[in-house]
């Protein structure tokens, strides 16, 4: 991987070593979805996992949207 | 434990789940009951159970405008995730919205804002083959900056417009480039310089030779070599086609589209009459 930017490396790589993002795959009403958990019932959208293009430009799914997870039962 | 999610953004007020989130069902491979929802938190009547079936499925997206804005911002990013410092347009995300431009018949042409400071520079020119190779017409505008890996970006639109003050940093790959993983040869760096270098020449109107001269200018940049465009130079460089803002572009691509309707071809890189 090389980085062709403007910015020095060494603040686009500050806190890398301390980064450990968590991930979780969701599914939200038939797409899969990378969370990231914030706190103990919200997540953030990282990632969709489809192959539906159309999924990519829908607007409930768009990566930084703030999903609750309700604890349920079972 | 199963999962609900509930859509903070949506009736609010009523507070309903609206779907079923299940951690990793993919991975798992377990299929998903049709029928039968996973049990619902305690105090949930039948109704809001049903209510939960029927809205599992999400409508169909439906474009309001003919176009679509693409904006690239800060880093583009590659393969690594970046520290959230850094402001990232993510290249898994975009490529297939333009994939999604592509296809859906009511999106009729697209409009690339770029403000980036550079990136990953496999991913930028992933994104940039694509913007090329997309049927419909593209206009890109320049704002701020559109600096290293977004020089490329920019040009690969049918038309591209920089305003007035939006600079453009033309430097070579190898002094603030970084190799992982693979052994950082000279001649590896240099031909990964040299496909931006082609990409460039291939897709706006300024020669090779120039570009890399441009790439080698000593003297403009302190800690670097290389050439700083402003707004009107990268234009009598002709690396960009005009200088302009979004009315311009807007107009720009306005007219493509109905030169496209109107003769079934694509304008590239002619001016508006």
């Amino acid at each position: 991987m090389i980085l062709y930017t403007t910015m020095p490396l060494e603040n686009v790589y500050q806190g890398l070593e301390d980064m450990r993002p968590s991930y979780l795959e969701v599914e939200m009403a038939g797409t899969m979805v990378v969370v990231e958990p914030i706190g103990l019932n919200q997540g953030r959208i990282v990632r969709i996992l489809s192959t539906d293009p159309q999924d990519y430009l829908h607007p409930g799914l768009q990566p930084g949207r703030i999903i609750n997870f309700v604890p349920g039962g079972g | 434990m199963s999962l609900l999610y509930r859509d903070v953004n949506q009736n609010p007020s009523q507070g309903q789940p609206t779907g079923v989130a299940q951690p990793g069902a993919r991975l798992a491979g377990q299929p998903q009951p049709a029928q039968q929802p996973s049990p619902a938190p305690q105090g949930e009547s039948n109704a809001s159970l049903a209510n939960l079936q029927q809205m599992g499925q999400m409508e169909l997206p439906e474009p309001k405008s003919n176009i679509h804005v693409l904006n690239i911002v800060g880093q583009v990013e590659g393969h690594m995730v970046l520290p959230p410092q850094n402001k990232t347009s993510k290249y898994e995300h975009l490529i297939p919205q333009l994939v999604a431009v592509e296809q859906n018949p009511s999106i009729e042409g697209l409009l690339i804002i770029l403000n980036t400071v550079g990136g990953d520079v496999e991913a930028g020119l992933a994104i940039a083959e694509t913007i090329a190779g997309l049927s419909k017409p593209t206009v890109s505008l320049v704002l701020g900056g559109g600096h290293s890996i977004g020089v490329p970006i920019a040009v690969s639109a049918d038309y591209s417009f920089i305003s007035e003050t939006a600079t453009m940093t033309i430097h070579p790959l190898r002094l603030t480039g970084q190799v992982l993983s693979v052994p950082q040869t000279y001649e590896y760096l240099d031909k990964m310089q040299d496909r931006v270098i082609r990409f460039v020449a291939r897709h706006s109107r300024i020669s090779e030779e120039k570009f890399r001269e441009l790439m080698f200018t000593t003297g403009e940049l302190a800690r670097d070599i290389g050439t700083v465009l402003v707004g009107r130079d990268a234009v009598r460089y002709r690396l960009i086609d005009e200088v302009g803002g979004v009315g311009e572009a807007l107009a720009w691509l306005d007219s493509a589209i109905a030169h496209l309707k109107e003769h079934g071809r694509k304008r590239r890189r002619e001016p508006l009459q």
